[in-house]
């Protein structure tokens, strides 16, 4: 198994090396550092100093040089955890990274945690109940959440929830639409956090949910119409014990597989969810940095995504091993 | 000295305000306009101290070290800069004009001395009473370490104005006696502006970025930034030592980072921030017009913004004065900005290329005759030789008047714009594209260039400063001679307007300016080297738990009189 590891890891280290390679020079070729400094501007400016600053901001941000030569330098800094500094606020790229990953880490916890539990629930319950109304409502159900947009839920959940239902209540409003704190306050063992998280993991989540349960339902499926439960039943086994202990089981397995793949995207696909709910996370970070032009953030951000994935891939083929012994990683 | 909403000039390409100046736009769309509540300021004296207001800013300061290439943003200069930094002159309102007046950092009104033209002097004294935060009276060495700073960094944002200085001398701590190597007009933007003044006993000999790109603790003015959680919040405090007289009536303000602007309206709504100041984007209107409650709101159109449609006086088939003339008369600008910006009762097109806060210097009726007229387009465009085509287009020796029209990548605003454009550009005869492009293209490499024939985008000024000499001069368009550094991307080349815009830059005579701005504008329009399109107004809403004095500044910003502000009981 370590063998596999090992190779597989290796395996992806091109893989890396070309996208972010990739990455680097589309950006580079995108965005120019100095387009702050330039512009239309109206007033009485001194057209040579502004040149003037524009080549000593080319300097320092090391844009005068060669692509190739930017890019070894980057990602030889890379490879040590030092992605250089931002050239927007000047603040290391780890530093911003770090801030946003753990803004972004709360949301995933969270969001599948959630996500986990009621999908599972939601998959067993219609699997063992096939072709009910209460299966069908929740076919229908998940059907609708993964067609919907999550920033339109956001904005349908945030209006619901903050204005329409408060007044159908009439009570004060119990939900936050910014950040993950009121100002001033901090920690997330208190209700405030609570109240802000609401919405924002709402919107992580339904998507996910929907489309977990489905893997979930069809899994089970499977496995209830397999040959080894047909016989436990036979045999007198429980209902509830075969189908927790032996039927769920193995139905997790190519749901657990999907999870560790969607995990590793959800680092870096919350850019939606992030920008509504004003959470300064990794996709708030992405999206502001590429409007910004700060290559040096896009180009760390897209390399430590695509680092997730490929983690969360490998968790994902571990995880398959682990849960159906039958497999082996060779 | 210009200041970006970043954002907008990427995406959105700037943004553009339009005068509204009395004249030029009659009524009164400098007063604020009504959004659902009323705009009631309260007297000073009757605000209420204490409590925190929570502001809702879409853009954070990308660093807090003013003089930096790192400090171009808008909101770092409205939110920090304005509210810590001394300055020698404030932007004030007399009447309906915006005026530059000494600040009370100066005992007495500062003036440029030309008894030696070659080597204008101009003397500043220094209010004794004011002191930095750890009490450290301000002094002429800040002023001069400020110059220095500027004048000789390696990464300044703009150091115009600052390398025209030859020496400051300090006969006496209070007293900063500023010599100019020749004559600089815009010399009250300098030691304020978008820097301010520097303390020399807290900076000299740091590293400037280090000190205070991530925020900084000193202050002479009303307050102190208390913290800046970056990409969240920055919290400004009282300063308990401010001398002067507006002290701050709140404990805290804070200002929350909300960049997307449907959320920040919901959190404006729902309450958790207090006031917002929108850019003035398509949503942003809708949301207004659709009403809400609780809010109160200013709408103000003078400001140092123009938007207009560029021409580059030089490309096909712009270089005829007649077809530029004719593009003018197939433009009905009036519906165009009725459109945009009618629900916050902005009707009218701008007819001048100064932005409103110059309107003093500008003849803000120029373009006015060039309203939409069919029949003097085919006039225009049949005289200089032109024939329309099989497929209505006009055409010249075999090139027909294809015209691309540039803007800034996704600006839904300017989408709009160029869309109702080319139907009526279509109709009188010109065969019209669009094309947007990357703000860093468009005006890194393609103004420059000359790469366009048409541009859509705003000029923002942020100091009441004349001049358009660097704009339209031809001696400024990018050519070897001035490294590619001119800004005359229009390649206006009019040696009559050469004339008048190199003597308004030469002469420090107000009435002179005005006379010859106005002069300036009548030829501009006369051979149409641009076109002046809409004004954009300022979005200022508050909820009606704050109170005090609240407007906004053009160049001092939103918040320049936060110090005033207070939160209802």
């Amino acid at each position: 198994m370590l063998a596999f590891f090992i190779r597989r890891t290796l395996y992806s280290i091109p893989v890396l090396l070309v996208g972010s390679f990739l990455v680097f020079a589309m950006v580079s070729a995108t965005f120019d550092p100095t387009d702050d400094l330039r512009g239309p501007r109206g007033g009485n400016v001194d057209a040579a100093e502004i040149e003037r600053v524009i080549q000593a901001e080319r300097e320092r941000t090391g844009t005068d040089r060669p692509l190739v030569e930017q890019y070894a330098s980057w990602i030889g800094g890379a490879v040590r955890l030092d992605f250089g500094d931002s050239w927007e606020t000047r603040d290391t790229v780890g530093s911003r990274l770090w801030r946003a990953f753990g803004n972004t880490l709360q949301l995933i916890g969270w969001g599948i945690l959630i996500s986990a539990v009621l999908s599972v629930a939601i998959g067993v319950y219609s699997a063992v109940r096939q072709y009910t109304i209460s299966d069908y409502l929740l076919t229908g159900l998940s059907y609708i959440g993964i067609a919907m947009p999550p920033f339109w839920f956001a904005l349908l959940a945030s209006q619901f929830m903050i204005f329409t239902l408060p007044n159908l209540l009439g009570t004060d409003k119990f939900l936050f639409i910014s950040g993950l704190h009121s100002p001033g306050k901090s920690g997330i063992f208190n209700l405030d956090y609570l109240q802000h998280l609401v919405l924002p993991v709402a919107t992580l989540t339904v998507q996910i949910i929907a489309s977990w349960s489905r893997f979930q339902r069809a899994s089970m499926l499977e496995v209830l119409s397999s040959d080894y439960v047909r016989t436990a039943r036979a045999k007198g086994v429980p209902r509830r014990q075969v189908l927790y202990r032996h039927a769920l089981r193995n139905a997790l397995i190519p749901l657990v597989t999907v999870m560790a793949i969607d995990i590793g995207l959800l680092f870096g696909g919350l850019i939606i969810t992030e920008q509504i709910f004003s959470i300064p996370g990794m996709g708030r970070l992405f999206i502001g940095s590429l409007l910004d032009g700060d290559n040096p953030v896009v180009a760390a951000y897209v390399l430590l995504t695509a680092v997730f994935i490929v983690i969360f891939n490998l968790i994902a083929d571990f995880m398959y091993s682990v849960l159906d012994p039958r497999i082996r990683l060779s | 000295m210009i200041r970006q909403r970043k954002r907008s000039l990427r995406l959105v390409a700037g943004a553009l305000t339009l005068a509204l100046v009395a004249a030029a736009c009659g009524g009164d769309d400098d007063d604020p306009k009504e959004g659902d509540g009323d705009t009631t300021t309260t007297a000073a004296a009757e605000v209420p101290e204490g409590g925190e207001l929570v502001i809702g800013a879409e853009q954070q300061p990308d660093c807090m070290a003013w003089i930096l290439s790192c400090a171009g943003s808008s909101w770092g200069y409205w939110s920090a800069n304005v509210h810590t930094m001394p300055r020698v002159f404030d932007t004030v309102k007399e009447g309906d004009a915006w005026v530059a007046k000494a600040s009370a950092l100066v005992t007495a009104e500062p003036e440029l001395d030309l008894s030696d033209p070659a080597k204008p002097v101009v003397t500043y004294s220094i209010n004794p009473d004011a002191v930095w935060n750890d009490e450290t009276p301000v002094s002429c060495d800040d002023f001069e370490f400020t110059w220095r700073a500027v004048a000789e960094g390696d990464d300044v944002y703009d150091p115009t104005g600052y390398t025209d200085i030859e020496s400051v001398d300090c006969p006496d701590p209070q007293t900063a006696v500023v010599t100019f190597s020749k004559v600089y007009s815009g010399w009250k933007q300098l030691f304020g502006g978008g820097y301010g003044i520097h303390p020399a006993h807290l900076l000299d000999g740091k590293d400037m970025e280090a000190e205070m790109a991530s925020g900084y603790s000193f202050s002479a003015g009303p307050w102190v930034i208390e913290s800046w959680e970056k990409d969240v919040e920055w919290t400004l405090v009282p300063n308990e030592n401010y001398w002067g007289e507006d002290t701050a009536k709140l404990d805290k303000v804070i200002f929350r980072l909300q960049a997307d602007t449907s959320a920040q309206f919901t959190a404006f709504k729902a309450g958790e921030v207090s006031v917002i100041y929108p850019q003035p984007q398509i949503d942003a209107v809708e949301q207004i017009e659709a009403g809400i409650e609780g809010a109160k709101s200013e709408y103000s159109a003078n400001t140092g913004n123009l938007e207009a449609l560029w021409i580059n006086n030089a490309a096909f088939p712009f270089e005829d004065v007649a077809v530029r003339q004719a593009f003018a008369y197939s433009i009905n600008r009036d519906a165009i900005v009725e459109a945009l910006f009618g629900p916050l009762g902005v009707e009218r097109p701008m007819h001048t290329l100064n932005p409103p806060i110059l309107s003093e210097f500008a003849d803000t009726e120029a373009w006015a005759g060039y309203t939409q007229d069919l029949d003097t387009v085919n006039e225009l465009m049949e005289g200089a030789g032109w024939a329309r085509n099989d497929d209505g287009f006009w055409e010249k020796d075999g090139k027909q008047a294809d015209v691309e029209i540039k803007s800034t990548l996704g600006n839904r605003r300017r989408e709009v714009t160029v869309t109702e454009l080319i139907s009526q550009l279509g109709e009188s005869g010109f065969n019209v594209t669009f094309n947007p492009q990357d703000a860093g293209a468009l005006f890194g490499e393609q103004g420059p260039a000359g790469d366009f024939q048409v541009a859509l985008y705003a000029q923002v000024l942020t100091f009441i400063t004349t001049g358009q000499c660097n704009l339209f001069c031809a001696k400024n368009i990018p050519s070897e001679a001035n490294d590619n550094a001119g800004q005359n991307w229009t390649r206006t080349d009019i040696p009559e307007l050469d004339e008048a815009l190199e003597a308004l830059d030469a002469t420090l005579d107000e009435e002179e300016q005005a006379r010859l701005g106005k002069q300036a504008d009548a030829i501009q329009a006369e051979n149409m080297i641009s076109l002046p399109l809409d004004p954009l107004p300022n979005i200022l809403l508050w909820s009606d738990t704050v109170v005090g004095p609240v407007s906004d500044n053009p160049v001092l910003g939103p918040f320049a009189n936060l110090s005033q502000w207070g939160l209802a009981a």
